[in-house]
């Protein structure tokens, strides 16, 4: 008489099943395909986070301070000014150019948190401000009379000033006025790396991207020999199975527990591959000092690869596992 | 008997091992190719962005000793000074100052370009908007791709910061262009502008491109500039020289692949890189040993039944190599195939140009042939007999 097995009883089948599994000279064909592919997608992971450590300390190289143009509105504090910017045609009666026009409430704030420099001007307040290469383009100095047109109504400026930064601001027109033209931007200073970090960050996003696709890829590519590691397994055990089957336990509730102790044994050998992917990584980064490249780096496997690999290893090692123990029922 | 044993093992195999056995060797082999095409097309990922697709087959490439070509810094000067003795074998060169600025939260790569320079080498149309002008320091051109992934058009205006530039940049889309790569994943301005945006001005460029006249190979320029050309292992290879300026004095050194600038400043040598490749590919693929183990996994009363026939194990694990061999040179044929018709089989940029996927001889052979080992080994190894 057959009986589906008590709670006590099926763990009883489940450490039994175990045992002849570990015993089985097939457990190192199940090691291989797992293992591999894990410390595989555990050095590529690793990878991208060597690659995310030497980003943090590039940017925290990087000195001195930038200007960071927020476009959505903010409150006026002392630190940062206001302006918009526009594109503008301006003239010097015999040639005309399409310029950046920058409008400001205050336009000598405007040059000092830009650290634009100063080089002639009429008077210490500034109305408008001409770049440099502009004057030079347009051969203009300070006094002269500058004809500036947006969006086909024009009026006269008189330069007030010209400056100099060795930036695009010696291609633009800096002028005082209150009213908004264009697109509005809050100008702020911080620390130079912000910026530093935010393109080092957007660049290495698409590398972290890329070793998330190559690993999942390499897991994808082992799912049929994983197959087969567990096929060969069930095939090995099946004397076994088939012992354990006559002392009355139902060949559905073996076929469980085996599902159960060959997801137990892909999650050690999960953690088994992630631990020798850990430590290829950490040797080869060590290696790397023969070959005069020292990182001073010791990278750490996200808890969020972990959990995921994990998860992928219980999702494909229980269903594979009772898949393949199919057999077991046609006597095979 | 012929080759009777032959047909009778086939049956007895059947085509559900021949299937798996093919699927998983397939599986096997696409990840190999893209893994190794995907670090090799990081490894060269400069050098598609230094010359235009149109000469690439008949232009060297001159850039500073720098990291990359974003960092890279040449004077003018010298080129001309370099140039000025092979000038009768240059039909033209061309300038271009590369950087990268972020627009938003993205990375891109933002290109000063002459305009003559960009109209007689570079293949495009515009799309919307008006031509490209050297004239215009609000201005900036876009490539198709990079509008596309960025959603901007004609008349938007974007803000720009550089790592070399204090002030943000406010420039106008002036156009979009349908462009060959690597300028459809970039923006491009003006020369003057791109060097504001470098952090620079006057005599200086990021790299220099010669244009070759016809005929000339690039061995003969090499050599005139009394550089080795045995690395050269056959003509139009792509070409790049390094400037070092070692106090007032310019050393020149000559590189297959821009990358091999990086890697010399980073010391690791392109062989180094390689041979990790080929250690990732060889770990990897030993999956297919248990491939070898199928027929055995799978079959084995129907072998052990042909083998009680009078077929000898011998020539049953041969007809299983046999079946073997052919599937991994018909899923490396097809592989090769998919990747060199798809080069961006798989959709990851790298500041928003297209990862292609690129391969190296040593590596074209070791992927079939680790397959084809462990494959080997497996069917050698595998037996009927029971734990």
């Amino acid at each position: 008489m057959q009986y589906r097995p008590s709670k006590r009883r099926g763990l009883g089948v489940l450490r039994t099943l175990l045992l002849v599994m570990l015993r089985s000279r097939s457990i190192i064909t199940l090691a291989l395909v797992i293992v591999i592919p894990i410390s595989i997608t555990t050095v590529l992971i690793l990878g991208s986070e060597v690659i995310q450590e030497r980003v943090a300390i590039i940017s925290d190289m990087v000195k001195g301070t930038s200007v960071i143009a927020y476009i959505t509105h903010m409150n006026n504090t002392k630190s940062c000014v206001v302006a918009s910017v526009t594109n503008v045609t301006i003239s010097n009666g015999e040639e005309s150019i399409e310029v950046l026009m920058m409008t400001t409430g205050d336009v000598n704030k405007f040059l000092d948190l830009l650290k634009v420099r100063v080089i002639k001007s009429l008077g210490k307040s500034i109305d408008s401000s001409l770049g440099i290469e502009l004057a030079r383009i347009l051969n203009l100095s300070v006094g002269k009379h500058i004809t500036v047109c947006l969006n086909n109504s024009c009026m006269k400026l008189i330069v007030d000033s010209i400056h100099s930064c060795r930036c695009i601001l010696d291609y633009s027109l800096i002028v005082r006025s209150n009213v908004s033209l264009g697109q509005t931007l809050v100008l702020l200073e911080v620390p130079r790396k912000v910026i530093a970090s935010s393109i080092l960050v957007s660049t290495s996003k698409d590398l972290t991207k890329l070793m998330y696709v190559l690993s999942f890829m390499t897991i994808i590519s082992y799912i049929v020999l994983i197959y087969l590691g567990f096929k060969r397994l069930a095939l090995s055990i099946r004397n076994d199975v088939f012992l354990i089957h006559e002392i009355g336990i139902t060949l559905r509730s073996i076929r469980l527990c085996f599902a159960i102790a060959a997801t137990a044994l892909s999650l050690i050998l999960t953690l088994y591959g992630t631990a020798l992917g850990l430590v290829i990584t950490h040797s080869s980064i060590w290696v790397l000092r023969f070959f005069n490249v020292y990182l001073p780096l010791r990278p750490t496997l996200p808890y969020l690869w972990l959990t995921i690999s994990s998860l992928m290893m219980t999702a494909i090692a229980f269903p594979i596992g009772y898949i393949t123990s199919r057999g077991w029922e046609h006597g095979g | 008997m012929g080759v009777e044993w032959l047909i009778l093992t086939f049956k007895c195999l059947g085509l559900r091992i021949i299937a798996i056995i093919t699927t998983s060797i397939l599986l096997l082999i696409i990840a190999l190719t893209l893994i190794s095409g995907c670090v090799m097309g990081l490894y060269t990922f400069y050098d598609e962005l230094t010359i235009p697709e149109r000469v690439k087959d008949r232009a060297v490439v001159v850039m500073g000793f720098a990291l990359a070509p974003f960092t890279s810094l040449i004077r003018i000067s010298s080129i001309k000074s370099l140039t000025s003795n092979i000038s009768s074998l240059l039909s033209d060169v061309g300038y271009e100052v590369i950087t990268i600025a972020l627009i938003g939260n993205d990375s891109v790569i933002v290109r000063g370009v002459n305009k003559d320079f960009l109209k007689k080498y570079v293949n495009y149309t515009v799309i919307k908007g008006v031509d490209v002008n050297d004239l215009c320091y609000v201005c900036a051109w876009i490539g198709e791709s990079l509008a596309n992934d960025l959603n901007v058009n004609v008349g938007d205006t974007i803000t720009l910061y550089s790592l070399f530039t204090q002030v943000p940049i406010t420039l106008k889309i002036k156009g979009i262009l349908r462009i060959e790569e690597p300028y459809n994943y970039e923006v491009i301005v003006p020369y003057k502008l791109g060097q504001l945006l470098r952090g620079t001005s006057g005599d200086t460029a990021s790299i220099a491109i010669l244009i070759l006249k016809n005929g000339v190979s690039p061995n003969e320029v090499l050599s005139k500039l009394s550089l080795p050309s045995s690395r050269m292992s056959y003509l139009l290879e792509r070409v790049f020289i390094a400037l070092k300026h070692l106090g007032k004095e310019v050393k020149l050194s000559m590189y297959r692949y821009a990358s091999e600038v990086l890697t010399e400043r980073l010391g690791i040598p392109r062989n180094t890189l390689i041979a990790i490749t080929l250690a990732i590919l060889f770990i990897a693929s030993i999956g297919s040993y248990i491939v070898g183990l199928v027929p055995f996994i799978l079959n084995k009363e129907e072998l052990k039944l042909i083998h009680e026939q009078g077929v000898a194990w011998g020539r049953i694990r041969f007809t299983i190599v046999f079946i073997g061999v052919i599937a991994i040179t018909m899923t490396y044929l097809i592989t090769k195939f998919l990747v060199s018709s798809l080069p961006h089989l798989i959709n990851v940029s790298i500041l928003h140009h297209k990862l292609s996927l690129t391969t190296d001889v040593s590596i074209d052979i070791a992927i079939p042939v680790f397959t084809a080992l462990f494959y080997v080994l497996g069917s050698i190894t595998g037996d009927v007999i029971e734990d």
